[in-house]
Formats: structure tokens, C-alpha cells, sequence
């Protein structure tokens, strides 16, 4: 069986920029997989190839084994984009209506406001919505096509937590049925709680890709918390410190080594209050491994 | 949801469109409505019409008309700066040729009401010649037909053509013929007909060598020579000593293949007239045509009678069958038959019966093609008639536009929807003769204030002069009149022998050219008169009147005498259309004096 | 839903029409206006006469048509693009023509909607009066300039942000009309100025629509329906290339 999406050796500049520096990428049928990365990190350059949006100045991208933007891709893709709206004149389930007419199987309408939980407001006009509602109306209509793969940009980005929730759930029907859902997200906490597989795109090129321990895994050590007056180019020079960072008073150090960095640090700075050793989280380890390849071009 | 709000929308703006352009004022169609009178002036641009150019069939192609004359036909000519008659699905033809016709009275205009635009005549009055020629060359829009003819026939003394009243400058002797056809040429003859029957037992003709000598003559003075005759042996006689063309079929006998032989290497051309000789042969065709509509709305009243007339009988030696056999075996051969009515005969009415003549040439078995070549093209080739009968450039844009294909149906050439004469859409309606504005009153005349008419009226002399003849009349007034009235119209009346059915004497008659009076509910005319005595004549005159008016009869003696006259009397009086009374002589050569007085127009008791 | 092949496109027509029937900032301007100048210029000024209604009636019918077509593409596609909406469409199985063709039979509907009141307007107010198939070929002629002007509001729907096409549509719109000789004959303009109306193709439609009604001498039609095809391949061109660049 052909895989989701096969993005291999993207490279797109856009002027100064690359976009994508050789973006090598193969996302297996089924389950959720999060798409992490930085503002200006490539990945929704690389989103936009696998969509067809952008064409790759070399590379190729497949979308279920079709070419990305091909029409045979379209009719088995749904897509919520960020930044990208429907127009205003029209109510939510007029929308759907439309979505209904281009794909040979459109999902039930009724069922599928039910599903996504628009009902209360899908026979408003667009323009009449919050900015949550919208996103719930996006949301139903990329499911219109009864896709057998979803591209979420952001998807609950201005939702409350209520709303978050009935979205994620939504997601996870979707993957528990056998679709596969690929999401962008700025939420670290929406990709550990949803995503079966993470990647991190940095500075135009993968860098990790893999489940949310492995992830965590990878970037190993311990992460020391403690309030001291150490200045942080010293602090950064004790050894086995891979990473620090300070905030006011507190100090937080990345060791691959926590005893031998404690030693040292106590030996530093012997005032330091309120010491704490844990392993990292998904986000300091998605903030560690995106330092470890700073973006130099921007 | 979206599809049927759509399919709403749309339907309900073509919907309401529809309404919109429904309500709207509408004005007269300008170009679509090609019958319409509105169409003006001679240059037009006529597109995709099916082309018949007389010769060929072009397709469908563009006819470009300026000033009256085709200026450019083909498939891609175009001038948008022209007036266009949009011809798209109809079928245009060159306006017909009859090629056997007689010319009287509004031949011409009833010809041309058939779609006849060329008349070739074979015998008519030499007057009639000057006026047909100059307007033959008129740019202007054409009242008739334009003719060729023949003018006078050469014929013997008591011959055939010496029947009719017109005086007949006759042969006897081959050495006439000579002057006789210089005459004809200085008269303006287009070409020379010569009636050759000499195998007639009832009719005089000229010999062989006077035929030949005539023949010979035309040639000479650089005119075609055609000839009437009525069997196979004539027609011989004629092939052998050069004739150009045949005006009639024979039908005495099948055509022998010597004969037929002998026309190719003469190259000479026939037009068989088949319509007068199936009504020599009692075959009533002209009652068929009376019976399509598109032939009957066009015919006056006069013309229907005609073509319910017949010669009184049947005629040996004319047989319908075997002129079409005849016609089929020349045309087979390769002869070259022409399309004649020879109008206006005994069942017969000019225009109608070429497109009788059309379908019993396609009974001869013809090809519709051939036919068509027969009454358009063909005559071109033949007679000195320049472009008539063509569709080509410098042509006059004579043109018919019909809605079906003749080529389908002959009778398509009567479904003529525009006809253009000169470039002018032309009308085919019957002139409407206004008979009830104008009532005659009780009294005609009393003279009591010298020659005096009513209003509408007018005294005038009148005698066969009009016709050619000799004889002069003159009017004067007289003092004192009859039953002790002021005053009399005298006439001094000439009657010379030399015409046929000579006549002088005093025409009361309308101002107006094309006006008619109704007797209204009179039915006698009384009037005093005396003079020379002798049995006198008064003529009535009838507007579509054709032939010889229908005539009374009244003595004069050397005293006054009251007259009474029963109108009701005359058959084929049209008693709304009363055009003029003619009081004349009687026919009898001598000089003649009489006096008519207190003319009135009375109720009998 | 039918699998009719015009399912979708009829679908695209229906969304689309539904649309600019719910906003009146639309409605108003391309559909009152019109009819509005032609019941003062046309109709209350041209009095005595047909002549100067039937002039009228032929270059206002352009100017109706005018109005859709540089609002309905112009403004809209620049918003619609502004908005994402043709992004997420392209990321559907919509086909690409389906838009423009749904647009310009909205434009051919909005157009008959505004020449209609016109039509009615010259008839029965102004007594203008003309054969059956005359106001068929006027209607025609109308509703065919919605092409060309299609073909520009598109142009500048790809060309300019939504405020940007707005006011560049107003330009066109008006400087079209006024410079075209739609408001006012232009044998009363000034000679430079007729010089300009013959360069806009406002004026070359219109002329094919006076001498459908026939409200001057000879006209050379075949000249301007060459211009008038030259310059709508030119506008096409302009807008395929539009198209591609905001890609």
C-alpha cells in the first residue's frame, strides 16, 4: 500500500529564502500525524507542496500515491487551511452544499453537522460567526469529501477548551476509523495528546520524526530548575550543559549529565535555592532540538 | 440545493426577458419581411440565397446590387455598407422569359406579376415598338415586363395574323422581302417571325421562296429569323432554307429522326407553346392554374376569364400527346426547347401560363434543371436580349426569391416571395380598381354650353388611327340641338378601308388614365342623333376590358331620333368599371357626318 | 445530489448568484443605477423624440452590463482571493473553470436583470420602438460586451487586495462610461476626447449596438467587432496571465 504523503528531496526557495532545503518525508496511512516546526521552519511550505498550492522547484511530492495536486489527490484529501476563509455570503450548511457537489461520494450533510457539532449555527451566514465557529465550519467542510486524508492547519486555533476538545475528539474518531489525519499545530500539548507520529521541521529540513517519547527521547538528559545568581554564559559552560536559559531569578540547564552539572553548579554557586531535576517535556524537547539547529538564514 | 436555486434563476430572468421583449413597442420589421413594400431603393446586398444564375446552380452565394445592376455574385462578396436582405434557406432564379407572347394592353404588367421580367413577343402593333424600347434601356423602377419583339409578321394576304384588326403590311412575291424587312428594321423589330403554313386548307400563307427570301433579308440585316407553323412538312420546308427557330411545336405527326437530324445540324431551337396546343387540343389546362392560390391571387379578373375561354372546339391536327413526344424527342436529342406561353390566346393569360408551360415541359419529361434553363438562361443564347435572363455581373437585377426549390417542385417558381425589377422590390398585387368613388351621372351631356363632359369626363375623337389605321374623326359644336335644345356635337368622321375593323367617331371617356365610373343603379343610355345615315355603333369600355368592347347598335337617319339602348343587354359589361362610351361610323369606308345630343343615363320602367 | 456533469457547475452557479443576491452593496449599484441615468438622461431629458432615447437606450444597455461584470469580477475575485476562499478551492476537486463560468452567467443573469428595467423604461416611457428580432440582436449585443468586461474585472480581481480592486473597478467603470460616450453621445465630445473614446472598448460596443438600432447613418460594424475581438483576446490574455502570476 502506497503511503499518505511522500514528499522526497523538496526544495523550494522563495527569493533570498529556502523554504525547503531537501524535505524527505513519508507519512504510512493511518493515525495522526503532527507536522511541528517553527514560524518560517518549511513546513507549511512543505504542507503546501503535498496540497499542490506550491510547486517544488525540485523534488516530488504524492499524495496516496497520486501526484500532489493532481485531481485523483483532490477528490480523496480534506484540507482545513489557516488564514484561508469561506465567503460570507453564504451559511454554514450552503457551504457544505457546494463542498457536496464536487466529490462523487459527499458525506451526508445532516449526519456530518451532527458529527462536527455545527448545528446550532449552520444555517447562519459565514460573516454572522465567531472566529470559532468558522473554524468549525472549515473543519466540516473539509470533511465533506469523506477524505481518506485530512490536512488540519492548526485546527483549533481560537477555539475554547470545550470546543478544542470536541474538535480533538472529532480527530480521533476520524484516525480511529482508518483515515489519516496530518495537522500543523503550535499547540505542543494538541500534538502529545493527538499525534501517533511527530516530525520537526526546521530551517527547511526534518529533523526528528518519530512518536512523542522517542521524541523526548532523543533529546535525553535532565532538566535542572533552580533560583541562582550565575550568569548564564557561566552557567552554560558548566559541564555536561547542553542548553540554558534564564528567567529573572530562575535558571534552567539541559544536562546530559545531572550529577556531574550539579556538582559543578553547586561548587558555582552555592546560594542556589530551590533545585528541581526532571526529565524534559515534549516542548522543551522540541525547544531543545530546534535550537540545536538554529535558523540562520532568517 | 445550489443546482435548482440555479436552474430558478435562470429561467425566471429568461422568463422574464421573454415578458420584457413581448411588451416592448414593436415597429415595422425592416429586412425580415421581404414581401414588404418597405424595402426601397435598387442596391442591396443579398446573402445566402441558393443561386440559380440562369445557367448554373452556384450554391449558396451573395448577390451584390447597385444602382439596379449586379455588381458582384460569388460566395465571398460582402459590402456592409449595403442594405442587406438576409436570402439564407430561400432559393433565388433570374426573373422568367416568356419567349412566345403577344403584346396588348397591360400585358406587361400582368406578366411581370408572374415573376416574367423578359417578354419575347412574336406579333404585335409596330406602334407599340418605340415605347417598349425606350423603356426596355429606363433605369427606373418597371411598371412591366421588359420586351423584345418582333413587331409586324410576315405573312400573305388573308394569311394568318391578318385576323386580328391590325393592318398587316402583307407578302405576295419573294422580291418584297427585301424592303419588307427593312421596314421591320426601321420600325424597330428585335428580330423577324414569319408564318409559314402552307399545307392550310383554310388560311393563305406565303410560298417556300418567300419564306427563304425573308429568312434570307433578316440574315442579311443581321436579325434572327423565326417561324410559326403548324405541321412536320412546314417545319422541314423552313430547316431547309435556314429558319433560326421554331415558334411552336408541330403535332400533326411524330418527329422522324430525319428530322431531328436535320434541326441539330441546323442548330435551330424550338419553343412548342405546349400550353396553347393542349387548349387547341380541349384540354382546359388553364382551369388547373385558377386553382393555385399562388397563381389566382395574382390574375385580374380579366386574366381568369381568359384562362377559362377556349377556341370553341377542338382543332385537328393539334394533339397535346404527340407535341409532347415531340418536345421530349428534340429535347433528348439535344435541341434546344424554349419556354413560350403564347399569351394571351384562348386559354391563356400572360405570366400564368409560362408556369403552365414550366410543368408541361416537365409532362414532356424534361428535367426541372432543363426547364428552369428553358425560361431563364437559355433565351440569352439565343435572341439579342443582352444579360436578360441572367444572374451575372452588369446584369439588370431582375431576380426572383422563392421560399422552396424549383429544382424539388417546378411550381416553386409561383412561390415567389420578393421579386426584384431593376433592384426594386416590386410588387405582385393586382391593382385595386377603385370602381365605387365615382358614380355616372343621369346626364352625360346636353351640349347646350358647347362640347362640355361632367367633371372626371372628357369628349374626344376617337378612330382606328390608335391601332394603325386611317381613319380621322373631328368634333365640333353645333348651335342648335335636338328637341329644340342649345346646342349639339357635330362629327366629321373619315373612315378609311384599310384596317381590318375600321372605325371613327366621338369617345366619352374618363380624365384619368387608370380611372373607372360605376353606371350605378341605370341600366339604359338614350340620346337624340341624326346624320349620314347607316347603321352607327357605341362601344363601351370597362376597365380590365380585353378584346373587342361590347358594342350596340343604332340607326341614324338624316332626322333627329331619339335612341334608347338596354345596357343590361351586354354580357360582358362590368357595369362598376365603365371607362368610356365611343360613339362611332359604321364600318364602312366613306366620309361620314352625324350629331348626338341629350346623352342620359335612365332607369327603365 | 445528481452525477450530472453540470451538477457541479450549476452547483458553483447557484452559490455564486445566491451570493450577490445578499449583498446589496452590490445589488444596488449595478442593478438601480442603470436604469436610474437612463430615466433622466434617456427618458425625462430626451423628450420630443425618439431619436435621443433609442441613442441612449443602446449605450446605457452597455453601461448595465458594465456594472456586474467589474463589480461581480473584479471586486469579488480580488476579495474571494484575499479571503484564501480560491485557495481552498484549489485545494478541492472544484474544477478551475467552474468559477469564472459561474461568475459570468451570474454577471449574463445580473445583466439582463439591469438591462430589463431599461428595456421597459425606453419602450413604455420613451415609446421607442423597434422590430421583434431588433431587441433580440439588442439584447444580444448587451449581454456579449459582458465578456470583454468580464475578462478586465478579472484582471484586476488578480491583480489588486480587495480595497484595491474596488477602487480601480470604480475607474474603469466610470472613466469607461463618461470616456466612452455611454453617458453622452460622443460626436459632442471635444476632438481629443473623441480621440480616447475611439481607443476603449466601450465605444466600439456601444457603436455595434447603435447600429443594431439603427439611431445613426452607416456605421462601419465590421471595423469595431475587429477591435472588439482584438481587444477581448487581448483582455484574456491579460487575465490568463494575471491568473497564473497570483498563483
Amino acid at each position: 500500500m502506497t503511503a499518505a504523503i511522500e514528499l522526497q528531496s523538496l526544495v523550494k526557495q522563495f527569493g533570498d529564502t529556502r523554504a525547503l532545503d531537501g524535505v524527505n518525508l513519508s507519512v504510512k496511512r493511518g493515525g495522526i500525524f503532527a507536522l511541528l516546526g517553527r514560524n518560517g521552519a518549511g513546513k507549511s511550505t512543505a504542507i503546501h507542496c503535498a496540497l499542490g498550492l506550491v510547486k517544488p522547484d525540485s523534488g516530488t511530492a504524492t499524495v496516496l500515491g497520486n501526484p500532489a495536486g493532481s485531481i485523483a489527490a483532490r477528490r480523496q484529501i480534506g484540507v482545513m487551511l489557516q488564514e484561508a476563509h469561506l465567503p460570507d455570503n453564504l451559511t454554514g450548511r450552503e457551504h457544505l452544499a457546494l463542498f457536496a457537489s464536487y466529490f462523487p461520494k459527499p458525506a451526508d450533510l445532516n449526519a456530518l453537522i451532527d458529527i462536527t457539532g455545527i448545528g446550532d449555527f449552520a444555517d447562519k451566514l459565514y460573516k454572522k460567526l465567531s472566529g470559532g465557529q468558522k473554524r468549525r465550519v472549515q473543519f466540516a467542510v473539509s470533511l465533506v469529501g469523506q477524505p481518506d486524508l485530512l490536512f488540519l492547519d492548526e485546527p483549533t486555533t481560537g477555539l475554547d477548551k470545550d470546543a478544542r476538545e470536541a474538535v480533538w475528539n472529532s480527530i480521533r474518531t476520524l484516525a480511529a476509523d482508518g483515515r489519516t489525519v496530518v495537522l500543523t499545530t503550535h499547540y505542543l500539548e494538541e500534538a502529545d495528546a493527538l499525534a501517533d507520529r511527530i516530525c520537526i521541521v526546521n530551517n527547511g529540513r526534518v529533523i526528528a520524526e518519530d512518536n512523542a517519547d522517542a521524541i523526548r527521547q532523543q533529546v535525553g538528559g535532565s532538566l535542572i530548575r533552580c533560583q541562582s545568581e550565575l550568569a548564564l554564559a557561566d552557567a552554560r559552560s558548566l559541564p555536561a550543559v547542553r542548553e540554558g536559559q534564564r528567567q529573572g531569578r530562575w535558571l534552567t540547564l539541559l544536562s546530559d549529565d545531572a550529577n556531574a552539572t550539579l556538582r559543578s553548579l553547586l561548587t558555582e554557586d552555592p546560594s542556589m535555592t530551590d533545585l528541581t531535576v526532571n526529565k524534559p517535556s515534549l516542548e522543551e524537547a522540541f525547544t531543545a532540538l530546534t535550537n540545536q539547529h538554529p535558523e540562520g538564514h532568517a | 440545493m445550489h443546482q435548482r436555486f440555479a436552474l430558478t434563476v435562470i429561467t425566471t430572468t429568461f422568463i422574464l426577458c421573454a415578458i420584457v421583449i413581448a411588451l416592448l413597442p414593436k415597429s415595422v420589421t425592416e429586412s425580415s419581411s421581404l414581401s414588404s413594400e418597405t424595402l426601397d431603393g435598387n442596391s442591396w446586398l443579398i446573402k445566402d440565397a441558393t443561386v440559380y444564375d440562369g445557367e448554373n446552380w452556384l450554391g449558396v452565394t451573395n448577390i451584390v446590387v447597385k444602382n439596379g445592376v449586379i455588381t458582384a455574385i460569388g460566395k465571398d462578396v460582402d459590402d456592409d455598407t449595403m442594405t442587406v436582405i438576409d436570402a439564407s434557406d430561400k432559393v433565388i432564379i433570374p426573373g422568367l422569359i416568356d419567349a412566345h407572347t403577344h403584346t396588348y394592353g397591360p400585358a406587361r404588367e400582368d406578366a411581370q406579376r408572374f415573376g416574367v421580367t423578359t417578354m419575347l413577343d412574336m406579333f404585335t402593333a409596330p406602334a407599340m415598338l418605340s415605347q417598349t424600347r425606350a423603356d426596355r434601356e429606363a433605369s427606373g423602377r418597371k411598371q412591366g415586363a421588359t420586351l423584345f419583339s418582333a413587331g409586324m409578321l410576315a405573312t400573305a394576304a388573308g394569311g394568318h395574323g391578318t385576323q386580328y384588326g391590325i393592318p398587316i403590311d402583307v407578302l405576295s412575291d419573294p422580291s418584297q422581302a427585301e424592303q419588307w424587312v427593312a421596314d421591320r428594321v426601321a420600325e424597330g423589330s428585335d428580330f423577324i417571325k414569319l408564318v409559314y403554313i402552307p399545307e392550310s386548307n383554310r388560311i393563305n400563307s406565303i410560298d417556300l421562296e418567300t419564306a427563304k427570301a425573308v429568312i434570307d433579308a433578316a440574315h442579311r440585316a443581321g436579325l434572327l429569323a423565326v417561324a410559326h407553323i403548324d405541321t412536320q412538312q412546314a417545319a422541314s420546308d423552313l430547316l431547309s432554307v435556314g429558319v433560326d427557330g421554331l415558334v411552336h411545336i408541330f403535332a400533326d405527326s411524330e418527329v422522324t429522326d430525319a428530322f431531328i437530324t436535320e434541326a441539330l445540324a441546323r442548330n435551330i431551337f424550338v419553343i412548342p407553346t405546349l400550353s396553347v396546343i393542349a387548349v387547341v387540343d380541349g384540354q382546359a389546362p388553364g382551369k388547373m392554374l385558377l386553382e393555385d392560390e399562388r397563381i389566382a391571387s395574382a390574375l385580374t379578373t380579366a386574366g381568369s376569364a381568359s384562362l377559362n375561354t377556349d377556341f370553341g372546339g377542338r382543332i385537328p391536327g393539334f394533339e397535346l400527346q404527340t407535341a409532347l413526344s415531340n418536345v421530349r424527342r428534340l429535347a433528348d436529342a439535344g435541341v434546344p426547347i424554349l419556354a413560350g406561353s403564347d399569351a394571351p390566346n384562348p386559354g391563356t393569360a400572360h405570366g400564368a401560363t409560362l408556369h403552365q408551360e414550366l410543368m408541361l415541359l416537365s409532362q414532356a419529361g424534361l428535367s426541372n434543371e432543363t426547364i428552369l434553363h428553358a425560361a431563364t438562361g437559355l433565351a440569352a443564347t439565343r435572341f439579342p436580349i443582352g444579360q436578360h435572363g441572367l444572374l451575372s455581373v452588369g446584369a439588370p437585377a431582375d431576380l426572383l426569391i422563392l421560399t422552396e426549390d424549383p429544382r424539388d417542385d417546378l411550381t416553386a417558381t409561383r412561390g415567389i416571395e420578393t421579386m426584384l425589377r431593376n433592384g426594386y422590390v416590386t410588387s405582385r398585387a393586382v391593382p385595386v380598381i377603385n370602381a365605387s368613388n365615382i358614380v355616372l351621372p343621369a346626364t352625360l351631356a346636353d351640349f347646350d354650353n358647347g362640347i362640355e363632359a361632367p367633371d372626371n369626363f372628357i369628349w374626344s375623337e376617337t378612330s382606328d388611327s390608335m391601332m394603325g389605321g386611317q381613319s380621322s374623326a373631328t368634333l365640333t359644336s353645333l348651335a342648335q340641338g335636338a328637341d329644340a335644345s342649345a346646342g349639339a356635337l357635330a362629327v366629321d368622321a373619315n373612315v378609311s378601308a384599310d384596317f381590318a375593323f375600321p372605325w371613327a367617331g366621338a369617345f366619352f371617356g374618363m380624365t384619368t388614365n387608370n380611372g373607372a365610373a360605376s353606371l350605378g343603379s341605370h341600366d339604359t343610355i338614350e340620346f337624340w342623333t341624326r346624320g349620314s345615315a347607316g347603321r352607327y355603333r357605341l362601344m363601351v369600355f370597362g376597365k380590365e376590358q380585353m378584346g373587342a368592347p361590347p358594342t350596340l347598335e343604332f340607326d341614324v337617319t338624316d332626322a333627329w331620333t331619339k335612341v334608347q339602348l338596354d345596357l343590361t343587354a351586354l354580357e360582358n359589361l362590368d357595369r362598376g368599371n365603365v371607362t368610356g362610351f365611343a360613339f362611332v361610323t359604321p364600318m364602312r369606308a366613306g366620309q361620314y357626318t352625324f350629331a348626338i345630343d341629350e346623352i342620359r343615363l335612365t332607369r327603365a320602367p | 445530489m445528481s452525477a450530472s456533469v453540470f451538477s457541479p457547475l450549476l452547483a458553483e452557479i447557484g452559490a455564486e448568484m445566491r451570493q450577490s443576491i445578499r449583498a446589496p452593496e452590490f445589488l444596488i449599484p449595478t442593478i438601480a443605477l442603470p436604469v436610474i441615468f437612463y430615466l433622466m438622461f434617456g427618458v425625462m431629458l430626451a423628450r420630443g423624440g425618439t431619436e435621443g432615447s433609442t441613442y441612449l437606450l443602446a449605450t446605457y444597455g452597455i453601461f448595465a452590463v458594465m456594472g456586474p461584470a467589474l463589480f461581480g469580477f473584479g471586486a469579488g475575485v480580488a476579495a474571494e482571493r484575499e479571503k484564501g476562499w480560491l485557495r481552498i478551492k484549489r485545494v478541492s476537486p472544484a474544477p478551475a473553470t467552474g468559477y469564472i463560468v459561474a461568475k459570468l452567467t451570474s454577471t449574463l443573469v445580473f445583466s439582463c436583470l439591469a438591462l430589463m428595467p431599461i428595456y421597459l423604461s425606453a419602450g413604455l416611457l420613451a415609446n421607442v420602438a423597434l422590430p421583434t428580432q431588433v431587441w433580440l440582436v439588442l439584447l444580444a449585443s448587451h449581454l456579449l460586451a459582458a465578456i470583454p468586461f468580464s475578462l478586465l474585472g478579472l484582471s484586476i480581481g488578480f491583480s489588486f487586495g480587495s480595497g484595491g480592486a474596488v477602487a480601480v473597478a470604480n475607474l474603469c467603470f466610470l472613466g469607461l462610461a463618461v470616456l466612452g460616450g455611454l453617458w453622452f453621445p460622443v460626436m459632442l465630445f471635444p476632438g481629443f476626447l473623441k480621440t480616447i473614446a475611439t481607443a476603449l472598448p466601450s465605444f466600439h460596443l456601444a457603436e455595434i449596438s447603435l447600429d443594431i438600432v439603427n439611431a445613426d447613418s452607416a456605421r462601419p460594424v465590421a471595423r469595431h467587432l475587429s477591435v472588439v475581438a482584438v481587444t477581448t483576446l487581448a483582455l484574456a490574455a491579460l487575465a490568463v496571465w494575471r491568473w497564473i502570476s497570483q498563483r
